[in-house]
């Protein structure tokens, strides 16, 4: 009887272990040793003649960037591609109001006060100094949206514009946030 | 009934079967891939052959256990002319129990250093897990793992540690985003407003698949209602809820120590981009102690239950990117130290039985 008792208990110490918790685990890690997904892929932007550089996640395709343009990336998401690029002018170049307004008449948006546009903009800052973030989206159209950064320098304006579907947008917004901080003196 | 249940008997139609199994389970990989015919033929306790149910590997082996302990609850074992066959019994129920503890236990997964960063953590190949990330706290990032077997249609994932509940609407093992033909509702929020996800049959290399998840975020109570989101595996972006993070990811295993690939080599069969070895000098980093490794194809590093092997590379531009192959085994031991047992028991017993033959004689 004892026995088999025993085999039954070895029976039920085998069907007792379970690889799987039944309660969800829970940690905390240092946000200093955390892996960051972005991080790892990070290239420094080519020589270009200004006296500033970048990172560049490695997946971002550079292309041909024509005679306005710093730089212009195709970053991949999925099975389209979004277009980024970096573009200089000189002065203020029309000031934060008309280049937004600018971008909202391209999605047929209204144009916004400057207060609103100051408040809806995402403030940021790099080595070359503050910038803000400007997400600039017609739900209408989920096919087009645009994500911006302006930063003025002391004689010039540099801007980033991100144009993706407003899916890639949501996806892509990290990196873009990740890139614009990455701008710094060469 | 011991001597029933301890019947030799059964013991050799047991093996008989597992070898059945493992002829099967071989073809059908052929198809199905190998993780799959894994889960079906072997991890599984009953294995289908069209409507016949019958003893997968595991519960065959489970058997096996019963039987072969069943011999410990008989008279006599210790005795002279016994020992031998009481120790190799010994030795297959160490075998059985080391396969019960790397079947229960192990981890494997694949660790991926690029040249000059660390790591403390792999990334199991086949199992995902959906992890809520409270990024609140200035120094910490707190997270809540949920396992992939939490993720199933209707299932509700709740912690104390999360001030919302997530309701899984669909968990799709493959799938594909769709780009909707009309708006979603003011309900689908993120990816969800523009896209569906497409279920796709499984790939026959399982990690290929791309899963993805539709979920619902409520408070914790019925009053408070957020929205539908979706998350596609590969996605670098996840939805924000405030300073709250999903991701869907392949299962991590964090480490006790830090991996740093210091360099990579390679050597390629002379005239020929074929790879003739590769190996990665790393530092093994230990409570900011760190010693330096070299892992080569033929020579894992092995520290603690971890192995590590080296089973890839990957190489763009001017970096290069070591893959390890990563396994944690409880029961690595067992099968050098069964096989021994095994050995010294049969030894011993024909010994005996020698012995017994020369006194006849």
């Amino acid at each position: 009887m004892g026995r088999t008792y025993l085999v039954g208990i070895l029976f039920l110490l085998y069907f007792g272990c379970d690889r799987y918790p039944s309660q969800p685990r829970f940690y905390k890690l240092s946000k200093d040793i955390v892996v960051d997904d972005l991080s790892d892929d990070l290239i420094q932007s080519k020589e270009n003649e200004e006296n500033f550089i970048w990172n560049v996640p490695k997946h971002w395709i550079p292309k041909d960037k024509g005679s306005v343009r710093l730089a212009s990336y195709q970053i991949p998401v999925l099975d389209y591609f979004a277009d980024i690029s970096v573009t200089k002018f000189g002065g203020d170049a029309g000031g934060i109001k008309a280049n937004v307004n600018r971008w909202r008449k391209q999605l047929d948006l209204n144009p916004q006060t400057i207060e609103i546009i100051q408040s809806e903009g995402i403030s940021g800052s790099n080595s070359l100094g503050r910038y803000t973030i400007h997400k600039i989206i017609n739900t209408e159209k989920p096919e087009s949206g645009f994500l911006c950064m302006i930063l003025p320098l002391k004689n010039s304006t540099v801007f980033v514009k991100l144009n993706s579907t407003l899916y890639a947008l949501d996806i892509l917004e990290q990196e873009f946030n990740a890139f614009c901080s990455s701008f710094r003196q060469r | 009934m011991v001597n029933k249940v301890g019947s030799p008997k059964i013991f050799v139609y047991l093996v008989i079967w597992l070898m059945v199994l493992v002829f099967f389970g071989t073809i059908a990989q052929r198809n199905n891939g190998l993780y799959l015919v894994q889960l079906d033929y072997f991890s599984s306790w009953i294995k289908w052959f069209g409507i016949l149910p019958t003893p997968s590997a595991k519960l065959t082996m489970l058997c096996m256990t019963i039987n072969l302990s069943a011999y410990f609850f008989r008279d006599n074992i210790f005795k002279m002319q016994k020992i031998g066959i009481t120790i190799t019994h010994s030795g297959m129920l160490l075998l059985l129990l080391g396969s019960g503890l790397t079947s229960i236990f192990s981890v494997e997964g694949s660790m991926i250093i690029d040249e000059g960063n660390r790591s403390n953590f792999f990334e199991n190949y086949y199992k995902k897990e959906f992890v809520v990330i409270n990024s609140s706290d200035s120094k910490y990032d707190e997270y809540t793992i949920f396992d992939e077997e939490f993720l199933y249609r209707d299932a509700l994932l709740y912690s104390e540690t999360i001030p919302f509940d997530i309701e899984v609407l669909d968990y799709y093992i493959n799938c594909q985003p769709i780009q909707r033909v009309y708006f979603g509702n003011e309900n689908f929020k993120g990816m969800a407003k523009n896209f569906y996800l497409q279920e796709l049959e499984i790939e026959k290399d399982y990690e290929h698949n791309r899963p993805g998840i539709i979920f619902e975020i409520k408070g914790k109570d019925d009053t408070q209602y957020d929205g539908v989101y979706i998350l596609f595996m590969g996605q670098t972006i996840p939805q924000n809820f405030g300073l709250f993070e999903v991701k869907l990811r392949p299962y991590r295993t964090y480490l006790p120590f830090e991996i740093e690939l210091i360099d990579f080599k390679k050597e390629m069969h002379p005239g020929t981009d074929i790879a003739k070895s590769f190996s990665s000098k790393i530092n093994l980093i230990e409570n900011d102690i760190s010693r330096k490794v070299l892992i080569e194809m033929n020579a894992p590093l092995r520290h603690y239950d971890y192995t590590f092997y080296q089973a890839s590379f990957i190489e763009e531009n001017d970096k290069e990117t070591t893959v390890l192959a990563t396994v944690k085994n409880y029961g690595r031991i067992f099968p050098y130290i069964s096989s021994i047992v095994m050995c010294i028991g049969i030894l011993i017993h024909m010994f005996f039985m020698l012995f017994k033959n020369f006194k006849k004689r």
